[in-house]
């Protein structure tokens, strides 16, 4: 396509294209600001992205590749842009905040097509050609970022070395080896064998794009900013979502449900007749505990926790309160966690059992369709583009302009920007806190039930009162977010040290983590039950979310976008999209709802819209005076008026596409 | 193509000012049976929006030169006996700079790809629409190709068997040629994805369980009787 020239002027000029940044555009965009959307990366979201399994791959390629950007050609170019009384400030062209990256791979390196059950093969031939086909040697594809070697192992298809009889020893998936093994003395009319076809890592790639492998993990609360958020704008049009299904936690080495609705509470076969009432009781005082000061008011300065040890909980309650039901840390204070747990409590129903909902495809959706939203009311959108450096006017110490990687100057009233594009120079600190991820890609769910289309969280309290809590969310294929027959399964918790370090020892509590690639677990009943991991992939990212606008040195009218955070929910991101919106536009309405073109019916015979334009109004009269305003406000080529078209009751959206609206 | 697909046009309009009290009046029409989403995608100025707005407003604006506000667009119509809501989506001009996102290709059942007969560059780029597709698109999703700006056949570059070449390398994609302009070809089209998209799709779809369901986040809507939300509650 022929490289086109960007216009060279726009209200807000915004940099990266993570949630909080793109609800700023969509923010902005709304109220009828010009706002150009840039992101240096190939892809939406930054760090709230997701990725296809390749795509994965690829981005930890690319990520140890990166090279700072040496700009002093670039300096003498960015002089004859500017003018008398200005400054440049250069940005970041490398980003680092993610670090630790580390992959193993456990899926057995056969071709796919060996493992099928080939009942009519004669044995011998079976077993000769699995053998030279398996591969042994240890799998770890170490890649660290610090280091340009990627400690790979290549395993050519005529390797064979001793392990390979161990392998096929373990019953299971070599099945169809043992039946051949058996020298079937039937006909070919027996039936066939019926293999749970093994997943190779040649599987995973093959089935690559039907993963959606998220950088972030987190949920969305029922009722939280962001589904608030998203309903209020009626940006939740672009997506859909699922319910998390149950609550998990790991409790004596096994995994339980944890119960968290009254129904749930009664029905527990974990919890004592005593606990459930105690449980209830407390639950229910949390519901509106701010009409009863006196319980807690003494308390508001100790931890959340000891507060459940004076109300007497159990330890299992504590533990049920504290990590799965506030899900706050050990050093919360006792106001903040009864806060949570309330919001926790006001969240179950509104869809469903749980409290929490997640987006089909996965969370880099959601600051996509916030982009989208921008981009309908006039946002312009480059990816590949990113900021070379701000012009800044020396007098006002205000951004004037910035100049992009094409050297093109773009003048601009503000500039919003996410944090790994400050250099250290601008930076009061440089101490951060980080988040220690994993991503595994399992053959089965850490809690079988009837049904295998579950979306799991799971909580890990820490086995002593110094390491933090590990959330566990396991999303099954449904989600979109894996291919069928396996689950992604994300970890998160506040870093104590690298990912690995935080995270693998819980990975092995609850998972068979092969010591040989394609390894069965053992006989042994207790490994035996537990998923396989088939692919890990560690991870630190740096959290930012505990700095602000004085944590760095710029310009009054640059606005830094910090996180994601650590927390469960996007709470935070939201919060600080609004603020840094009434920063800006101290004036004008955050997100306000977009006319809905659901409400148009068009109708053949009246008067007609001609030409793009925001020509579609809301039914209400409630939103008749808004959307005439609208319809205005939104500037197009076309000099028609838009047209007031009648519109109808929405239908119900709570069929996807495909399903008819009457079910019965 | 022949007529046989019924197009449902409904009586109404005004402003809403004088309507709105005659709006309350009004019967709510019979919920369609399914809802479709359809995609527009083809580099900036082939035409995407106007064969569009020609396909639900029967409208062409020469002058118009970019998407603004245009999110997407409903139109109702009747096929096999079933009514359906097709929505079709505007890129919202996110490839003028090739950044559309990859949320958008999602949930599509028919994709519309489009390029100009008049403008070989828009041929050459559509290669690059169908990585996308493949990458982000659901597999299920109808294809069909079109050259647009068929009113302007004096300054064709693109043949007709070229195209006709291209489309037949991809399985299942349909092409043809159409002027949103000349509102030539324009309803056929889009009728016979939705034709394709239902001939593959069961007629009784089963109810899915409910733990299964995919939601959307929109507030409850007012619901004719006889279809009461299936909603899931906690006790």
């Amino acid at each position: 396509m022929a490289s086109e020239e960007l216009p060279s002027q726009f209200d807000v000029v915004i940099l990266g294209t993570g949630l909080t940044e793109s609800v700023i555009a969509a923010a902005c965009s709304r109220v009828g600001q010009s706002v150009l959307h840039l992101d240096r990366r190939t892809y939406y979201a930054g760090n709230w992205a997701s990725f296809t399994f390749n795509g994965l791959l690829s981005w930890i390629e690319d990520y140890k590749n990166q090279e700072e950007v040496n700009t002093t050609e670039s300096e003498q170019a960015w002089s004859s842009l500017m003018e008398e009384g200005e400054d440049v400030l250069p940005l970041r062209s490398v980003d680092s905040s993610i670090s630790n990256i580390v992959v193993y791979c456990y899926a057995s390196e056969e071709e796919e097509n060996e493992e099928e059950a080939q009942p009519s093969a004669t044995s011998s031939e079976a077993v000769s050609e699995e053998t030279n086909e398996a591969s042994t040697e240890a799998q770890d594809m170490a890649i660290t970022d610090g280091s340009t070697e990627t400690v790979k192992t290549q395993n050519t298809e005529d390797e064979v070395s001793e392990p390979i009889e161990e392998q096929h020893d373990i019953s299971d998936s070599s099945q169809s080896q043992e039946e051949n093994e058996q020298q079937p003395i039937g006909s070919p009319a027996d039936p066939p064998v019926e293999v749970k076809k093994k997943i190779t890592y040649q599987t995973l790639l093959n089935e690559g794009r039907r993963f959606n492998i998220d950088l972030v993990s987190k949920l969305m609360y029922s009722r939280g900013a962001l589904v608030d958020l998203l309903i209020k704008s009626n940006v939740s049009r672009y997506a859909e979502f699922k319910n998390i299904s149950r609550i998990l936690t790991c409790r004596n080495e096994k995994v339980e449900q944890v119960p968290c609705s009254r129904a749930d509470v009664f029905a527990s076969k974990q919890l004592t007749v005593v606990e459930k009432r105690m449980l209830m009781k407390f639950l229910t005082f949390c519901l509106d505990f701010e009409q009863h000061p006196e319980e807690y008011q003494d308390h508001s300065e100790k931890p959340f926790r000891e507060f459940l040890k004076i109300k007497k909980l159990t330890e299992n309650l504590q533990d049920f309160v504290l990590h799965s039901i506030a899900i706050v840390t050990q050093e919360t204070l006792t106001e903040e966690g009864l806060k949570a747990t309330q919001h926790f409590l006001r969240c179950l129903g509104r869809y469903g059992n749980t409290p929490f909902l997640f987006p089909l495809y996965g969370l880099g959706e959601i600051p996509q369709c916030f982009c989208r939203m921008c981009a309908v009311f006039g946002g312009i959108y480059c990816l590949r583009h990113s900021v070379q450096c701000l012009v800044v006017d020396k007098a006002s110490d205000k951004v004037k302009a910035v100049i992009d990687t094409r050297g093109q100057r773009i003048s601009c009233s503000y500039f919003v920007v996410e944090d790994s594009y400050i250099r250290d120079e601008q930076r009061r600190s440089t101490a951060h806190g980080q988040i220690s991820r994993a991503v595994l890609i399992t053959d089965r769910s850490v809690l079988t039930s009837e049904s295998d289309q579950q979306i799991s969280l799971v909580t890990v309290p820490p086995l002593d009162s110094s390491s933090p809590a590990v959330r566990m969310v396991e999303l099954c294929s449904s989600s979109m977010t894996c291919m069928p027959g396996t689950y992604l399964v994300h970890l998160n918790c506040s870093s104590s040290n690298s990912a690995q370090e935080d995270l693998a020892p819980v990975v092995s509590r609850l998972f068979h983590v092969p010591s040989v690639p394609g390894e069965e677990p053992s006989e042994d009943p207790e490994e035996s039950i537990k998923p396989s991991v088939l692919w890990v992939m560690y991870f630190n990212m740096r959290d930012t979310s505990d700095l602000d606008n004085s944590s760095y040195s710029l310009p009054s009218n640059v606005h830094v976008c910090t996180g994601p955070d650590s927390n469960l929910g996007s709470d935070y991101s939201i919060k600080l999209a609004e603020s840094v919106f009434h920063q800006l536009l101290p004036d004008e309405e955050f997100c306000p709802p977009a006319p809905n073109p659901e409400d148009i019916i068009y109708d053949g015979e009246g008067p007609q819209a001609e030409g793009a334009g925001f020509d579609q109004t809301n039914n209400t009269e409630a939103d008749q005076n808004q959307a005439e305003e609208e319809s205005a406000a939104v500037e197009t080529d076309s000099s028609d008026p838009a047209e007031k078209i009648d519109g109808v009751a929405q239908e119900t959206p709570l069929e996807s596409a495909q399903t008819p609206l009457s079910e019965e | 193509m022949d007529s046989g697909y019924g197009v449902q046009r409904r009586a109404g309009g005004g402003s809403p000012a004088v309507g709105a009290s005659q709006r309350r009046r009004k019967m709510p029409p019979r919920a369609a049976d399914f809802k479709l989403q359809v995609i527009i995608i083809g580099s900036r100025g082939v035409g995407k929006t106007s064969l569009m707005e020609r396909f639900t407003d029967d409208t062409f604006c020469e002058a118009c030169k970019s998407t603004v506000g245009v999110d997407f667009k409903i139109k109702t119509v009747e096929l096999r006996g079933k009514k359906i809501r097709l929505q079709i989506w505007d890129t919202a001009g996110q490839e003028r700079f090739n950044s559309i996102t990859s949320a958008y290709y999602r949930g599509a059942k028919g994709i519309v790809l489009v390029y100009d007969i008049t403008k070989q560059e828009t041929y050459d780029d559509l290669p690059k629409w169908m990585k996308m597709i493949d990458k982000y698109a659901s597999e299920d999703a109808e294809l069909l190709l079109v050259g647009n700006k068929l009113d302007c056949e004096s300054d064709r570059i693109i043949s007709r068997q070229q195209a006709e070449r291209f489309a037949s390398r991809i399985s299942g994609m349909r092409f043809c040629e159409a002027s949103a302009k000349d509102n030539f070809n324009v309803d056929e089209i889009f009728l016979k994805l939705v034709d394709d998209i239902l001939s593959k799709m069961p007629l009784e779809v089963p109810i899915r369980e409910l733990s299964n369901s995919v939601l959307s986040l929109q507030p409850e809507p007012d619901i004719p009787p006889e279809f009461p939300p299936p909603r899931m509650r906690c006790c």
